[in-house]
C-alpha cells in the first residue's frame, strides 16, 4: 500500500482564504467574541484532523515512536506542524514547566501583508483565531487539553500562550 | 475449536482464527472484525468464542494503559494472554488503540499488520463526515480491512 502523505497546497492560498473566513464571520455573527469563537471552532476542526493525519505520516521517518509527554507534544507542534501548516517553524518557544507556554513566531503568515503601522483592532485579532484554533483543535488530537491566545507584540511578529489545563 | 495450523515459513497468524477491534482514545470501539475460527464445531461455541473475544480484547486495555508507560513504541507486541490466546497491541500518537487477539505468535507480521491498518484508519479519519468515537462503517474500508486480514492470517 502506498504510504500517505499529506497533500500540500501554496499557503497564500490559505492565507486568503483564513482573511475571507474572518470576513465572512461578520454575516454569521454580530459581536466580535461570536465572531472569534466561530473562526477559532473552523480553526479546532482543521487542527484536530491535520494533526492527526500528520502524526500517522511522520511516523514512517520517527520510526515507531510516539510523543514522551507534553513538551515533546508541543515541541512538534512548533517544529513539524507549523512547518506543515505555516511553512516556517515557531522562533522561540518559552515554558514555565508547570503547564504555560508562550511561542513566538516574529513572522506570522497570517500577519505579513498587513501594513505595519495600522492600529490593532478586532479585525486584525481575528485573523489570528484561526490558528488559535488550529493549536487547539491539534492539541487535543494529542490528548492535551489546552485554552489558547493570542496577542500582537508588534506587526507581523506576534505570540500564543498557551495554558494546559489539567483536567 | 478446530487447529488447522498452516504454520509455514514465510509467517501468519494462522490458528484457530483472530478478532481485531480499533478502540478510540474515549475507549468507545470503533470497528470489529473477526476472521478465521474455521471451526465446523457446532453454532454455539462459535457464537461463544465470538463474545470471548470481545471479553478478552475489553480486559486487555488496562494491560495497554500499563504497557504505554514502559514503551516508546507505537507496537507493543504482546500486552496479554489468556488461555490459548494473546493479545496484542499498536497505539497512534492520538492514541486510538488497534487490538488483535489471536492464538500465534508472529511478531513481525502483526506489526507490519498494524502499520498497514494504521494507514487505512488515517485514511478513514480523513472523511469530514465521521464524528467523533463514531464507528467507521465505510464498505471500502470494510473491504480493505478485509484484505489485510485475509494476507496476515495466511
Amino acid at each position: 500500500m502506498a504510504t500517505t502523505a499529506l497533500k500540500t497546497t501554496s499557503l497564500s492560498a490559505v492565507e486568503f482564504l483564513v482573511a475571507e473566513i474572518c470576513r465572512g464571520s461578520k454575516d454569521i455573527a454580530t459581536t466580535h467574541d461570536a465572531r472569534y469563537k466561530h473562526v477559532e471552532a473552523i480553526g479546532y476542526r482543521t487542527g484536530l484532523a491535520l494533526f492527526e493525519s500528520h502524526s500517522a505520516c511522520i511516523s514512517e521517518a520517527k520510526k515507531n515512536m510516539r510523543f514522551q509527554g507534553e513538551l515533546d507534544v508541543i515541541k512538534y507542534l512548533c517544529k513539524d506542524m507549523w512547518q506543515v501548516i505555516f511553512q516556517k517553524q515557531i522562533d522561540n518557544l518559552r515554558t514555565n514547566h508547570k503547564g504555560v507556554y508562550v511561542l513566538h513566531d516574529n513572522q506570522h503568515p497570517m500577519l505579513t501583508h498587513l501594513p505595519r503601522t495600522i492600529p490593532i483592532d478586532e479585525n486584525v485579532q481575528l485573523l489570528l483565531a484561526y490558528p488559535c484554533g488550529v493549536i487547539k483543535g491539534g492539541l487535543a488530537a494529542l490528548g492535551i487539553t489546552a485554552s489558547v491566545s493570542a496577542e500582537i507584540t508588534a506587526l507581523p511578529a506576534c505570540k500564543f500562550n498557551l495554558d494546559v489545563r489539567r483536567a | 475449536m478446530a487447529m488447522t495450523s498452516s504454520n509455514n515459513g514465510s509467517g501468519g497468524i494462522g490458528g484457530g482464527g483472530c478478532y481485531f477491534v480499533i478502540v478510540s482514545a474515549n475507549d468507545k470501539p470503533l470497528y470489529e472484525q473477526s476472521f478465521g475460527n474455521a471451526a465446523p464445531a457446532q453454532d454455539d461455541k462459535r457464537d461463544e468464542s465470538k463474545h470471548l473475544h470481545q471479553f478478552i480484547a475489553h480486559s486487555a486495555l488496562d494491560a495497554v494503559d500499563q504497557q504505554l508507560w514502559k514503551s516508546k513504541d507505537m507496537y507493543l507486541k504482546v500486552v496479554d494472554r489468556f488461555n490459548e490466546w494473546m493479545v496484542s497491541a499498536y497505539v497512534t500518537p492520538s492514541k486510538t488503540r488497534f487490538l488483535l487477539v489471536h492464538d500465534m505468535k508472529a511478531d513481525d507480521v502483526i506489526k507490519g499488520f498494524f502499520q498497514d491498518v494504521h494507514e487505512l484508519y488515517t485514511k478513514a479519519l480523513a472523511n469530514p463526515l465521521l464524528r467523533a468515537d463514531a464507528r467507521i462503517t465505510s464498505p471500502r474500508f470494510h473491504s480493505r480491512m478485509d484484505v489485510l486480514l485475509r494476507r496476515f492470517h495466511t
